[in-house]
C-alpha cells in the first residue's frame, strides 16, 4: 500500500469555511487539526471536540484531531497549512504560520487571490523564497450556522488553482489534488487573481441596490431580485475591463459566466447567453442569498480593496484603462463615507512599488531571485 | 409690453399646468403638442381638468398640432418641454421666428436656453433672439389623466436668467407678472448650476436600480428611496457643482439651501446637512413613487442634461469632478447610452472652442 501523499491537515481559520473545510476534511479520512487566534470561537468546539456539519456528504459531529490556538501545535508534522479566511485576514494568518512553516510542507491558501501580498509577507519573516499556492474561490458555498455548526450546501466542482512561484505550480497541483480533485492547474498567482468572482460582481451590484439595502435592511434576495438586466450589463462591463487587463498581461481567464458555468452555479442557457444578468437570474444555488442587511459589509469592504482595486492596479501595470472599475471604487467610497483605497491590495502593499510589468510577470513566474 | 398671448409649446405635466393655470389667469394661451392623440382628451372634455391652485375645467384658446398657428400673434413663446425636445422644437420655429417675440425655456435644467439658441441657429435662423430660463418648472404639478393636472402649488423663489444676458432686466419685468416668484440672478451659468435635479435624481437612480427594476419602482423615489449612503453621494456631487460654479464665477448655494429656499423641505432638515433626511422631510415629494423604469428622464435628462453639462463646465474652468464622471460613466454602461458624447456638450450649447472668459462674454452678449 502507498502511502498517502497527504495525511495530516493544518487548518487556519475556525470561520465558515475553516470549520467547513475541517469537517469535510475530517469525514473523507484526513487527520485535521484546527487553528484560530480566537479562543472564543475554538471554545464551544473544543467541549464537543469538533464541528457539527449538515452537508451534501452527511451529517453529524466532525470529531478533529486537535483543536487549538498553538499554531506550532498545529502545524507540527502537518503535511499540509491550509489558511481559510477573508483576504484581509492573510496577513495575519501567513504571520502566524510563518515561523513554524517547513520545507517540507505545503501552504496553501483557499481562496486566495491576493497576488503577491503573501510571498511578501513570508518574506518579511525571512522565508527568502516562499512557496505557496492557492486557489480563486472557497471549496464550499457554505454558512457558519451557529458556534458549533456549519452548513455547506455545495462542495466545489472546478477550482482555479496556481502556485508561487508559477514554476513550481504543477508539482503543488499533484499534491493538493489528492486533497481537492476538483482544483484544475493554472500557470501561476495571476490567473487565480482573475476568477475572483465576488470580485467582479458584488460591489456593482451592491452600489446598485445601495438604496434598497439601506431603506429595507436587506429584506430582499441579493442575486435573484438585485441583479436586474442593468445591473447585469455593469457587471458585464466590469468583466470586460477585468478581461481586458488579463489578456494584456498574459493571464489565461474566462468570461465570468463561463467561470460561474463551470462551479456549477447556472445553466446551459445562461451560458450561452454570456449575460450576467441570466447567470445570476437562472442560478439555483443563489436563488435565496439574502442581500446584506447593511452597506457596511464584505461585499464592499472585502470586495473593493481586495478585488475592484487589484484590477484597477493591474490594470495601471498592464498600462489598461478599467473607468468602469474605478468609478465603482470611488463611488462605493463615497457611499460608504471612508477611502477603499486605504487599506487595499496595492502593489505598494505587495512590495512592488515601481515595479515595472517584465519584472512583474518574471516574479510571478520564476519567483525571487535575491 | 404686456404680456396677452402666450403660446405654450408642450403638453406633458409641465405644458398641461400653464395652459390651464393661465387661462385661468385670464390670459391667452394657444397650446402646442407634437401629436394630436395628446390634444383629443382635451377637446372631448371641454379643456384642461385642473386640481390645486386652480380648480375647475379651462377651456383653451387654441390647441393645436400645427406650430405657425400655435405661435402666430403671441406675446410669449414659452417652451414646456424636455431638454432632448429642443433641437426639433428649434428646427419647427427656426423658419417662423420673429426677433420680438420672446422665449421663456420653462425649464431650462442646465444650458436649456443656451442649447435652444443653438439649435436655432443650427437650423438657420440668424436674426436676434431674446431667451430666458428658469432652472426647474415654474409649477409642482403632475397630469393625473389625460385631461386632468393636479397643480399642487408654484415652484418658490425660482431663480430666473436671460439668454444674451445683456435683456435681462427686460425680460424679467415682462415675465415677473406671469410668475412672480422668479428671482432674476446673474446668468444662464447660474442657473445651469442651480440644476438640483440632476444633483438628487442621477444618483438615486443608479443607486435604486435594482429596487426600479425588480419592483417596477414600487417604492417612494425620496421619501425611502434617498437613504444616507445616497445622500453622501448627493453632497459629494454637490460639492463638485459648486467647485465648478465657483470657478466659472457664479454665485452658488448647497443643494440643501436651494432645495429648502424652493420650499420643498423643512428648515430643520436643512439646518442638519443631512441629505437624506431633507429628502425624507420634503411634504411637497412626500408622495412621490419612484419611476417604474430606469428608462426615465431622471437619467436621461438628469445625466445627459445635468450631469454631462456639469462634467463639461469643469472641464472648461479646470475642476475635476469624479463623482459626477462616475455616475455618468456608470448609468452610461447600464442604459447602453453614451451620455458624455449623446448628452448636452459645450458644442451643443454654443461653447466650443471659447475659454472662460470669452463664454462669460457670449453668455452675456449673445456673440
Amino acid at each position: 500500500m502507498t502511502k498517502k501523499i497527504i495525511e495530516r491537515i493544518a487548518i487556519f481559520g475556525a470561520g465558515g469555511g475553516g470549520t467547513s473545510a475541517a469537517a469535510h476534511l475530517t469525514t473523507i479520512g484526513f487527520e485535521v487539526r484546527l487553528y484560530s487566534q480566537d479562543e472564543n470561537a475554538l471554545k464551544p468546539l473544543q467541549e464537543i471536540g469538533g464541528i457539527e456539519f449538515d452537508a451534501p456528504f452527511g451529517k453529524g459531529l466532525a470529531k478533529l484531531a486537535m483543536i487549538t490556538s498553538d499554531a506550532a501545535a498545529a502545524m507540527q508534522n502537518a503535511d499540509l497549512v491550509m489558511v481559510v479566511s477573508p483576504a484581509h485576514l492573510h496577513e495575519k494568518w501567513i504571520s502566524a504560520a510563518a515561523p513554524y512553516l517547513k520545507e517540507n510542507q505545503t501552504l496553501f491558501v483557499s481562496p486566495g487571490h491576493t497576488l503577491m501580498l503573501i510571498p511578501h509577507i513570508l518574506r518579511s519573516h525571512g522565508l527568502k523564497k516562499p512557496v505557496f499556492c492557492e486557489t480563486a474561490t472557497l471549496p464550499y458555498l457554505c454558512r457558519r450556522v451557529g458556534p458549533t455548526k456549519c452548513r455547506i450546501s455545495r462542495v466545489s466542482d472546478f477550482m482555479v488553482f496556481g502556485g508561487f512561484p508559477g514554476v513550481e505550480s504543477e508539482r503543488l497541483y499533484q499534491i493538493v489534488k489528492s486533497v481537492y480533485p476538483s482544483i484544475r492547474l493554472f500557470s501561476n498567482v495571476l490567473e487565480t487573481v482573475f476568477p475572483y468572482g465576488n470580485a467582479i460582481h458584488h460591489p456593482p451590484a451592491l452600489l446598485c441596490n445601495a438604496g434598497r439595502v439601506e431603506a429595507t435592511g436587506g429584506k430582499f434576495r441579493h442575486y435573484f431580485d438585485g441583479i436586474t438586466p442593468s445591473v447585469g450589463r455593469l457587471i458585464d462591463a466590469v468583466d470586460r475591463e477585468r478581461l481586458t487587463v488579463a489578456k494584456a498581461l498574459g493571464a489565461e481567464t474566462m468570461p465570468f459566466v463561463e467561470l460561474f458555468y463551470r462551479m456549477g452555479y447556472t445553466t446551459e442557457e445562461a451560458r450561452a447567453s454570456g449575460l450576467a444578468y441570466e447567470a445570476f437570474h437562472r442560478s439555483e444555488p443563489d436563488k435565496w442569498i439574502p442581500a446584506p442587511p447593511k452597506l457596511d459589509h464584505r461585499y464592499f469592504l472585502e470586495d473593493v480593496p481586495y478585488g475592484h482595486i487589484i484590477y484597477s492596479e493591474l490594470g495601471r501595470l498592464a498600462d489598461v484603462s478599467t473607468p468602469t472599475i474605478n468609478h465603482i471604487i470611488h463611488l462605493a467610497s463615497v457611499a460608504l463615507g471612508k477611502d477603499l483605497k486605504a487599506d487595499a491590495l496595492t502593489l505598494e502593499k505587495m512590495g512592488l512599488a515601481g515595479v515595472t510589468k517584465e519584472k512583474f510577470l518574471s516574479l510571478i513566474k520564476n519567483g525571487f531571485d535575491d | 409690453m404686456n404680456i396677452k398671448k402666450i403660446a405654450v409649446l408642450g403638453a406633458g405635466h409641465g405644458g398641461y399646468a400653464a395652459a390651464a393655470d393661465l387661462t385661468a389667469r385670464g390670459y391667452e394661451v394657444r397650446l402646442h403638442a407634437r401629436r394630436q392623440e395628446t390634444l383629443d382628451p382635451l377637446r372631448e372634455e371641454g379643456g384642461i381638468k385642473t386640481n390645486g391652485i386652480q380648480n375647475g375645467v379651462f377651456p383653451i384658446a387654441l390647441a393645436t398640432t400645427e406650430i405657425d398657428k400655435a405661435i402666430e400673434g403671441v406675446d410669449l413663446i414659452m417652451l414646456v418641454v424636455p431638454s432632448v425636445a429642443h433641437e426639433n422644437y428649434a428646427r419647427l420655429l427656426a423658419p417662423l421666428l420673429t426677433p420680438e417675440t420672446p422665449i421663456f425655456v420653462n425649464p431650462g435644467h442646465t444650458g436649456g436656453a443656451l442649447h435652444f439658441v443653438n439649435e436655432l441657429r443650427k437650423a438657420g435662423y440668424i436674426d436676434q433672439v431674446k431667451t430666458c430660463e428658469t432652472v426647474t418648472l415654474t409649477y409642482i404639478c403632475r397630469k393625473t389623466a389625460p385631461n386632468t393636472v393636479d397643480i399642487f402649488s408654484f415652484t418658490k423663489n425660482l431663480k430666473f436668467a436671460a439668454f444674451p444676458g445683456k435683456f435681462a432686466p427686460e425680460m424679467f419685468e415682462l415675465l415677473k407678472p406671469l410668475y412672480p416668484e422668479i428671482t432674476l440672478v446673474s446668468s444662464v451659468l447660474e442657473t445651469a448650476l442651480t440644476n438640483i435635479n440632476a444633483v438628487f435624481h442621477a444618483p438615486g437612480m443608479l443607486m435604486n436600480a435594482g429596487w426600479i427594476e425588480d419592483t417596477g419602482g414600487d417604492f417612494l423615489f425620496y421619501r425611502e428611496g434617498i437613504t444616507p449612503a445616497i445622500g453622501r453621494v448627493i453632497a459629494d456631487l454637490d460639492s463638485e457643482r459648486m467647485a465648478v460654479a465657483k470657478a466659472l464665477g457664479v454665485p452658488t448655494a448647497s443643494f440643501l439651501d436651494n432645495f429648502y429656499q424652493a420650499g420643498l423641505t423643512t428648515l430643520e432638515a436643512k439646518e442638519s446637512g443631512d441629505i437624506s433626511k431633507a429628502c425624507y422631510e420634503s411634504e411637497a415629494n412626500v408622495k412621490i413613487q419612484s419611476p417604474s423604469t430606469l428608462d426615465h428622464r431622471y437619467i436621461h435628462e438628469d445625466v445627459g442634461y445635468g450631469l454631462v453639462p456639469f462634467a463639461n463646465f469643469g472641464r472648461l474652468a479646470g475642476i475635476e469632478t469624479p463623482t459626477i464622471d462616475g455616475i455618468i460613466h456608470l448609468t452610461s454602461e447600464m442604459m447602453e447610452i453614451p451620455y458624455l458624447s449623446e448628452g448636452l456638450s459645450l458644442n451643443a450649447m454654443g461653447l466650443s472652442g471659447l475659454d472662460l472668459a470669452a463664454v462669460r462674454h457670449f453668455v452675456e452678449d449673445g456673440e
